[in-house]
């Protein structure tokens, strides 16, 4: 079984640098993007690594050029539905495009000073203000005294206030 | 001389003959590789140059393959 393994192995890795390019060309004719599609034929080759029942594998190449195909059409179907949902939300706001990409903007903004702040109070910020659970559910949920929710939510509030004092 | 290098050159339209006798017996392999042609003939026709494609190196890449599957 391992030697199966490793023989598979040694053919796929042929195989890829034989036709890394003419994979990638195949990739990008469905999807128009040249580092999606590296990351297309990449992510195909690790699946055919990592499948369980390799020895139903009648052709390695023609596997893998199907593998690569269905995973090109998923990532155009998963960035369709993502264009759907920014659509949906343009139009149930209200907002004009531009209105859309800053508050956009500023979300990205929000998001990175969050990211900044120490893990415990990033928690309590992210359940607190951005869920909206209230602080009773949150000590909870995290553990801690109601308290403490408050502390770490004074000491988000004072970081991020620091962090984006440019930037509203 | 690999395929992907004889579907650039039909795409710039610079084959030679003995070449295009290549391309044609790898379309006539199967449908799969005709449907790619035709779609790669279409985003020529729209602009595409295809220049990324000859940047890529299937050496360093495997080794994103390797570094990846051992995450």
């Amino acid at each position: 079984m391992l030697e199966k393994n490793i023989e598979i192995r040694k053919q796929v890795e042929a195989l890829f640098l034989k036709h890394y390019k003419e994979w990638c060309l195949l990739s990008y004719s469905y999807l128009g993007d040249m580092s999606a599609s590296e990351d297309v034929v990449q992510d195909a080759c690790i699946k055919t690594l990592n499948r369980k029942k390799q020895n139903e594998i009648k052709d390695l190449k023609s596997y893998i050029g199907v593998a690569i195909r269905n995973l090109s059409l998923k990532k155009i179907q998963s960035s369709k539905k993502l264009q759907e949902i920014h659509e949906d939300r343009l139009q149930s706001s209200g907002l004009s495009h531009e209105d859309y990409l800053i508050d956009e903007e500023n979300r990205i903004r929000l998001q990175k000073a969050v990211d900044v702040l120490p893990n415990k109070s990033k928690k309590v910020f992210e359940l607190c203000v951005l869920e909206g659970i209230k602080y009773k559910n949150t000590a909870e949920v995290l553990g801690i005294s109601i308290n403490t929710v408050k502390f770490h939510l004074k000491k988000s509030f004072k970081i991020l206030r620091l962090e984006l004092q440019d930037a509203f | 001389m690999d395929i992907t290098e004889l579907i650039l050159e039909k795409l710039n339209h610079n084959l030679t003959n003995e070449k295009e006798e290549k391309l044609k017996a790898w379309l006539k392999e199967s449908y799969t590789h005709e449907a790619m042609m035709s779609r790669l003939e279409r985003m020529k026709i729209e602009g595409e140059d295809f220049n990324d494609v000859r940047k890529l190196n299937p050496v360093e890449a495997w080794q994103k393959v390797l570094k990846k599957d051992n995450k």
